[in-house]
């Protein structure tokens, strides 16, 4: 039995879609077998950020309503034999599916593969709560503003309602601009959140170049994003990995002697 | 409609003589007076059980002139549309037109308790049409029978006798409105077990005051029913109530007594109280201690609000106020609200307010 993860944060833009897309990427690089689920209904992006748009012959919401079979709507990734999309309609609104047709659905996943990342839409209506509904645990985007921050603490306790435990990902987070005192540090952002970190996402723009491709960023590239992407990755999967502290010499010679990521 | 922040709705005030009207009788407490006049305002095909949410929470109300067979199926009927959905919430009863037939109360009780619910008050419905004027406190210093003043909302026509004493517990009396007054707040409240009268709050405790002693004269003319609904919600003692926080972003813990919170209440948040409120962590969103009484405190380690709230007065967050490094206490001092570092130890004006 797999574990269904719902990636959401109350606030629109802060990178749910983007970190969706390369968790699983990453994830399906660990050699599980993951799907990646697009619970925005009428608006969705998982399948562009995916490369994927134009295979899409099935969808959700046809699932739902018995037009095909799961199976014929789960995508399978370009490059990944082991990484699938269920993409939404683009027709309909969250009201075309309700949170029990959810919950069989990612029941139904759970049961074929490792990992169902779930892409849930902004807000905290009824797209929120379809999304959340089949959600074994969630992870909570935010950025280092006020608004999104707000957002995500409304989030974590409707959450916290629903018995879903939450971990956080701080993203876009700009050191030089945190340094300068421009920026909320993410030790702020947890301060405020009482959460469990899963990773802070620096500022890059490399994801932005790699999101209009259709190319993860964790398939593409060496960028700091992309690496701190692989590691909450890792974390979700249960190893554990050290923080990407600007390092000195003697903590590379002490990971070179060993101390590198190690199962959890 | 309804709604804890009345504040916003002021303006709206399209009855208001017929409110009066009805007040005007209810000082007579005479139950078919008052049952005739609101089958007078009309309005024929109203269910008798509605569910509502407001922003207190979940609102039950009951048609008092339905039978209780009829009241059991049609709450049975709404609950039962999303069973998961309510469990576990905390309602407030309302009535409209009661006093409910005899019987009610054991099968409300059953129903809540099938659906997991918790009832944490029972009052008469209140009508939002109804002007939320500030009570000015000596209006109801006397303990004399509830006069039609504007206060006198529908709530008060079984409740008033019970609210006249609570007022006049609750505002001490000599204790004049700011000129800021924070309105409404106390109007659209419950009728507030006075927090500083010990720690019963039963009302067996409140008749035995002796500032009651008028309140109980006009209480044992209302109607017995209505007590005994009364006395079974009062009957469970609330003095103060411990949460672990964070309290979040959305959430509103409203208590009747005093509230301690291990934690901290984030932005967005809001914390009320009849009581004072303590807050071991941060308080960073909105805190109203001493709802209902001119008196209060709020205790924070890291004091950092949006908005204090005592009483009726309200102080804001100034726009370039530092953090604050150190336990700090906002009270009442000369009519207005006023921090200063906790120095360990309570000010004597407010030991008694505990």
């Amino acid at each position: 039995m797999g574990r269904a993860i719902v990636i959401t944060s109350g606030k629109g833009g802060v990178g749910k879609t983007t970190a969706t897309a390369n968790l699983g990427t990453a994830l399906a690089q660990l050699g599980y077998s993951v799907v990646l689920m697009d619970a925005d209904i009428g608006l969705r992006n998982l399948d562009v950020v995916m490369g994927l748009e134009n295979r899409i012959v099935f969808h959700l919401v046809d699932v739902v309503r018995g037009k095909c079979t799961l199976q014929k709507a789960l995508i399978k990734d370009r490059r990944m034999d082991n990484l699938w999309l269920l993409p939404a309609s683009q027709t309909d609104d969250k009201d075309a599916v309700t949170p029990d047709d959810m919950k069989r659905l990612v029941l139904e996943l759970k049961n074929t593969h490792d990992f169902v990342l779930i892409d849930c839409p902004a807000g905290i209506e009824q797209g929120f709560k379809n999304a959340i509904a089949g959600a074994d645990e969630a992870v909570v985007v935010a950025t280092p503003e006020v608004s999104s921050i707000r957002d995500a603490d409304r989030v974590v306790g409707l959450l916290a309602a629903a018995d879903v435990p939450a971990r956080l990902i701080v993203n876009r987070i700009s050191q030089h601009l945190v340094k300068r005192g421009d920026m909320l540090s993410q030790a702020d952002v947890i301060e405020i959140l009482a959460l469990e970190m899963l990773g802070a996402i620096p500022l890059d723009d490399q994801i932005v170049a790699t999101t209009n491709k259709g190319i993860p960023a964790v398939l593409e590239g060496k960028s700091m994003a992309a690496r701190e992407l692989s590691r909450i990755a890792m974390r979700l999967a249960g190893y554990e990995v050290e923080n990407a502290q600007p390092v000195g010499w003697f903590t590379r010679i002490g990971r070179a002697l060993g101390l590198a990521a190690t199962p959890a | 409609m309804s709604s804890s922040n009345a504040l916003e709705f002021d303006d709206a005030d399209p009855v208001p003589e017929l409110v009066e009207e009805t007040c005007a009788d209810a000082s007579m407490l005479d139950p078919e007076h008052v049952a005739r006049i609101s089958a007078a305002l009309g309005d024929p095909v109203r269910p008798a059980a509605l569910l509502r949410g407001t922003a207190r929470g979940l609102e039950i109300v009951l048609d008092g002139r339905a039978g209780v067979d009829a009241i059991a199926a049609a709450l049975n009927e709404r609950l039962a549309e999303a069973p998961g959905f309510f469990r576990g919430s905390d309602v407030r009863v309302r009535v409209e037109d009661g006093p409910l037939a005899a019987g009610c109360l054991a099968r409300l009780d059953e129903i809540a308790s099938r659906f997991d619910l918790r009832v944490i008050e029972l009052g008469a419905a209140r009508n939002d049409s109804a002007p939320h004027e500030a009570v000015p406190s000596d209006n109801l210093a006397a303990g004399s029978a509830p006069s039609p003043a504007p206060e006198a909302t529908p709530e008060t026509v079984e409740r008033g006798s019970d609210r006249v004493y609570a007022g006049s517990a609750a505002i001490p009396e000599g204790v004049t409105l700011t000129s800021e007054p924070y309105e409404a707040i106390v109007v659209d409240r419950e009728v507030s077990p006075p927090a500083n009268s010990n720690d019963d709050t039963s009302l067996d405790k409140l008749l035995v005051a002796p500032a009651a002693a008028a309140a109980l004269d006009t209480l044992a003319r209302a109607n017995t029913e209505l007590i005994d609904l009364e006395a079974e919600i009062e009957a469970q003692p609330e003095k103060t109530r411990v949460v672990v926080g964070p309290i979040r972003s959305g959430v509103i813990l409203d208590h009747r007594g005093h509230v301690i919170v291990f934690g901290d209440v984030n932005p967005g948040a809001e914390v009320r109280a009849e009581g004072n409120i303590i807050v071991l962590g941060r308080l960073r969103g909105t805190a109203h201690a001493g709802i209902g009484r001119e008196v209060g405190f709020i205790l924070a380690l890291r004091l950092e609000p949006q908005q204090l709230r005592i009483g009726r007065m309200v102080a804001r967050a100034g726009d370039k106020d530092a953090a604050s490094s150190e336990p700090e206490i906002a009270r009442i001092l000369s009519d207005s609200i006023t921090v200063e570092r906790y120095q360990g130890r309570l000010p004597r004006d407010l030991a008694a307010s505990i």
